[in-house]
C-alpha cells in the first residue's frame, strides 16, 4: 500500500515529544506522517518486553551496516539537492547486559531441594513470561498535578491511559543502610515507628509551615542563597528528618540553595492527596503507553502510521528548505519535518554537539528492594556519597502496575553520569540493593537479568544553527523525573510551526459518557 | 444514556480488527447507530464508540474500539489492545485475502494480551453477490481456533446484533474475565480529579 504524497507534517521516532507534536498538529486539522524506524512505539521511551530489550541490547553492541541505499539521484530537479540519511545520530552507547537467571539454574539444578521453588526465575521462564514484561526505556513518575497529567486532562488523551497511584516512597539511610518508609500524610506520620515522639511534632510543624506559604516565605528571609540544609537545621528537624526532606521531598542536593529546594518541596506537597498516598502516579503497563496515548489520538485524527520505516532522504531547495522527504522509494512532499535526534541524519547536525551523558541500569530480580505483604511501587533518590558521583532515581515496579510477572521486580536507575560508564556508576547502586553473594540466607532479593547503559542528552530545543529550514530535531530524554522538558519542547516545536493554531484543545468524546465514573480519589484513603 | 451508572453492571473493552475496507467501521456503526453509508471513507476520527446491552437482565457497557486506519501499515498500538475483554474479527467474504490474513490478526490479538479474550469471527458483506469464502471455510477456521462465528452484512443489518450480543454474552459468563464497575480501583484521569484540590491534603488536621 502506498502513503499519500503529501503531508503537511512528516514526523520521525515515535517517542514523547515527537508523538505530542504529531497528536497537537493532528488535532487542528493538519496531515500527518508518522514514522520509527523501529518495530514498535516510543523509540528511546519505548516500553518494551523481556525478549525485545535482550534484543534491544544484542543490537546496540552490534553496530548493524545500514541497508539503506541511496535514493536515485536523476529524481531530482536542477534546484534540489538531497541529505544522505544513511547514517544516524548514536544516542545510546556502553551497553551492557547481564544474565544471572542462567547460572542460578546451573548452579541448583535439582541438587538443592531446599531453595525455595518460587525463587528459581530461569532465563527459560522469563522467556515465557515474555508479554508480561513492560520495560521502560525512559522510566518516569508523573506528579500529579503536573505537566504531563495537566496535559492528558486538558486533551482528554487521558481517555487512553489507566494509572495507579505509586504506594511506597522511601528514603535510603546511610547509617544503617537500609530503605524507610518517607511519611506521605499525617496518618503515615504518626504510624511510622522509626520517628520519635518529638521528631513527628517538628516534622508536622515543618510541613503544615510549608502548606502555608505566606507564612514560609518570611520564615524562608535569609536562607534564599543559602544551602537548604541550613534552613533545615535551623528548623530543628534531626539528621534523619532533614535527609528525607532533602532526598525525598525536595529531591535537591543538600547544598542546593533553599531557594530552589522549596521549589521542589512546593511541588511535591501540590501533588499530594489527589490520587493515593504519595505525589505520584504510574502508568499502567509502563511508560511507553504514554507516548502511544498521543499517537492513538493523531491516528483518531486522521494521522498515518507507519513503524519500520525510516527516511532514505530529505530533498531541499536552493533556500535549504525542507520539501520532500524520501521513504521507501516513494517521494512525499511536506511543509515541516520533525526528527527524533536518534533518527536524524547526522549530517543535518552541527558538527560538534555539546551534551552531557546519563547512566541508566534496568535491574529484574526476584524480590522488592523492600518486601512487603503486598504488592508495592516504591520510589527513592540516592544522595551522592562515597560511592555514588550524582544522586540516583531508583524506580522499582511490578506486577502491581502489569510490567512483570507476579513475584518479578523491575528496578531502574538513572542519573547523570561523570564517567560516562554506567556499569561503574551504577554498579554500587546494585550492591547497596541486592544480594551478590550466593548465600541462602541473605534478605536483600537477587538479580535475574541487569543491564547498564549510556545515553547522550543534547538539548535541541534551543534552536542549535539548523543547517535545513522548516526541520526540526527533538532532544532526547532528559534527567528529569515527570515529562516538563518533553512536553515544553513540543509545545515550542508546535507554536513555531503553526502559530496561530491551539495546542492540543480538548478532543471531544467520541460519545458523551464513556469510562467517565471511574476515578477513584484515593486521597480519602490516605487522609483516615 | 439512559441508565444511570448505578446500574451498569460493568463495562467491557471490545476491539474491532481485521484488514483495510472489510468494514469495521461500517459494522460498528450499523450496531452502535444502526445506520450504514455507502461507500465510507477510509476510516478517520473514528475513535471507540459506546452502547449499554443487557445481559441476563443486567446492564453492560461496551466501548467498542476502531482501529483508527492503523491497520493500513500494521501499525496499531498495544495500547489499543490492553486490557480487552473481547475481540471481533472481520474479513470481507468476497476477498479472499482478508480471510488469509485472519491468522497474522489472530496472534498479533493474542501478542498483547495476558488473559483470554473471547473472540468472534465475523465474515462481512454477505449481502454481495461475488462472495469467494465460504461459509463452511469461516466455519472451520473459528472451530480450529476457538471462535465464535457468524457471517454479517452491515449493509443489510443480518447478523450484526447477534454478532456483537453472542460475544459480550460469552464474556459474561467467563469468570475471572471482567470485574465489577464498583470493584475497579484504577485511576482515570478527568476533570473530576479536579474536585479537589487544596494544598494540605494529608498533612493539615
Amino acid at each position: 500500500m502506498e502513503l499519500d504524497d503529501h503531508f503537511d507534517l512528516v514526523v520521525v521516532g515515535t517517542g514523547v515529544t515527537e508523538s505530542i507534536v504529531a497528536a497537537a498538529a493532528a488535532r487542528v486539522g493538519k496531515s500527518v506522517l508518522h514514522l520509527d524506524a523501529n518495530d514498535h512505539y516510543g523509540n528511546e521511551w519505548a516500553s518494551l518486553s523481556f525478549s525485545q530489550i535482550n534484543e534491544w541490547c544484542k543490537r546496540l553492541n552490534h553496530a548493524v551496516s545500514s541497508d539503506q541505499t541511496m535514493p536515485d539521484h536523476s529524481e531530482l530537479s536542477g534546484e534540489e539537492s538531497i541529505i544522505d540519511c544513511s547514517e544516524n545520530f548514536v544516542t545510546i552507547f556502553n551497553c551492557s547486559m547481564i544474565d544471572y537467571s542462567l547460572k542460578e539454574q546451573r548452579d541448583d539444578d535439582g541438587e538443592n531441594p531446599n531453595e525455595n521453588r518460587d525463587r528459581q526465575w530461569t532465563f527459560e521462564k522469563l522467556t515465557e513470561n515474555d508479554r508480561r514484561f513492560s520495560i521502560d526505556l525512559c522510566p518516569r513518575l508523573l506528579f500529579s498535578r503536573g505537566s504531563m497529567v495537566d496535559i492528558l486532562v486538558q486533551s482528554n488523551i487521558s481517555r487512553y491511559l489507566e494509572f495507579k497511584p505509586l504506594t511506597r516512597l522511601l528514603s535510603y539511610l546511610k547509617e544503617s543502610r537500609e530503605l524507610i518508609d518517607v511519611p506521605c500524610s499525617r496518618a503515615d506520620v504518626f504510624s511510622n515507628k522509626l520517628i520519635s515522639v518529638i521528631e513527628k511534632r517538628i516534622l508536622m510543624r515543618f510541613m503544615t509551615e510549608c502548606i502555608d506559604q505566606t507564612n514560609i516565605s518570611q520564615q524562608l528571609e535569609g536562607f534564599e542563597e543559602r544551602p537548604f540544609k541550613e534552613f533545615l537545621k535551623s528548623k530543628d528537624l534531626s539528621e534523619v528528618l532533614q535527609q528525607f526532606i532533602i532526598n525525598a521531598v525536595a529531591m535537591v542536593d543538600e547544598n542546593e540553595t533553599t531557594e530552589n529546594a522549596m521549589v521542589g518541596v512546593n511541588r511535591f506537597l501540590s501533588s499530594l492527596g489527589r490520587f493515593g498516598n504519595t505525589p505520584f502516579i504510574l502508568p499502567l503497563y509502563g511508560s511507553g503507553e504514554i507516548p502511544q496515548a498521543f499517537c492513538r489520538l493523531c491516528a483518531v485524527f486522521g494521522g498515518t502510521y507507519c513503524l519500520k520505516r525510516s527516511l532514505n532522504g530529505i530533498i531541499v531547495d536552493t533556500n535549504s528548505k525542507v520539501t520532500h522527504v524520501i521513504t521507501n522509494n516513494q517521494r512525499i512532499k511536506c511543509e515541516y519535518l520533525v526528527t527524533s535526534l536518534s533518527q536524524t541524519p547526522k549530517c543535518m547536525l552541527p558538527e560538534k554537539l555539546s551534551y552531557t551523558v546519563l547512566s541508566k541500569a534496568v535491574f529484574i530480580s526476584n524480590g522488592s528492594v523492600k518486601p512487603s505483604n503486598k504488592e508495592e511501587s516504591s520510589f527513592f533518590r540516592l544522595a551522592a556519597d562515597e560511592e555514588i558521583d550524582h544522586a540516583v532515581y531508583v524506580l522499582e515496579v511490578g506486577n502491581d502496575i502489569h510490567v512483570a510477572p507476579k513475584g518479578v521486580f523491575i528496578v531502574y536507575c538513572w542519573c547523570l553520569s561523570k564517567n560516562e560508564d554506567a556499569k561503574k556508576d551504577l554498579l554500587p547502586v546494585a550492591k547497596k540493593l541486592f544480594d551478590f553473594s550466593c548465600s541462602e540466607n541473605s534478605s536483600k532479593p537477587k538479580l535475574l537479568w541487569s543491564c547498564y547503559y549510556n545515553q547522550k542528552f543534547v538539548d535541541c530545543s534551543n534552536n542549535f544553527e539548523m543547517k535545513i529550514k522548516s526541520a526540526f530535531v527533538v532532544s532526547p530524554p532528559m534527567n528529569e523525573l515527570d515529562y516538563d522538558f518533553a512536553i515544553s519542547e513540543a509545545r515550542q516545536i508546535f507554536s513555531t510551526m503553526f502559530p496561530d493554531s491551539e495546542f492540543l484543545p480538548r478532543a471531544p468524546d467520541p460519545d458523551e459518557i464513556v469510562f467517565d465514573d471511574l476515578l477513584v480519589d484515593a486521597s480519602e484513603n490516605a487522609m483516615h | 444514556m439512559i441508565e444511570e451508572e448505578e446500574d451498569i453492571l460493568t463495562i467491557l473493552k471490545i476491539l474491532v480488527i481485521g484488514e483495510s475496507d472489510v468494514g469495521k467501521s461500517s459494522l460498528l456503526i450499523r450496531f452502535t447507530d444502526d445506520t450504514f453509508q455507502e461507500g465510507m471513507p477510509a476510516t478517520i476520527g473514528m475513535d471507540f464508540k459506546a452502547k449499554v446491552v443487557k445481559v441476563d437482565n443486567n446492564n453492560v457497557k461496551l466501548a467498542i474500539w476502531d482501529t483508527a486506519g492503523s491497520e493500513r501499515f500494521r501499525s496499531l498500538t498495544p495500547n489499543f489492545y490492553r486490557g480487552a475483554h473481547g475481540a471481533i474479527l472481520v474479513y470481507d467474504v468476497t476477498k479472499r485475502e482478508t480471510f488469509d490474513k485472519l491468522d497474522t490478526w489472530l496472534n498479533e490479538l493474542n501478542a498483547y494480551q495476558t488473559r483470554d479474550v473471547v473472540k468472534m469471527l465475523v465474515g462481512n458483506k454477505i449481502d454481495k453477490e461475488n462472495r469467494l469464502v465460504s461459509k463452511e471455510e469461516g466455519l472451520r477456521w473459528a472451530q480450529k481456533h476457538k471462535t465464535l462465528f457468524i457471517e454479517a452484512s452491515a449493509r443489510t443489518r443480518e447478523g450484526v446484533k447477534t454478532a456483537f450480543e453472542e460475544l459480550v454474552e460469552k464474556i459474561i459468563q467467563t469468570p475471572g474475565l471482567w470485574e465489577a464497575t464498583s470493584k475497579r480501583a484504577n485511576i482515570r484521569l478527568d476533570e473530576k480529579g479536579e474536585t479537589k484540590s487544596t494544598w494540605c491534603q494529608g498533612w493539615c488536621a
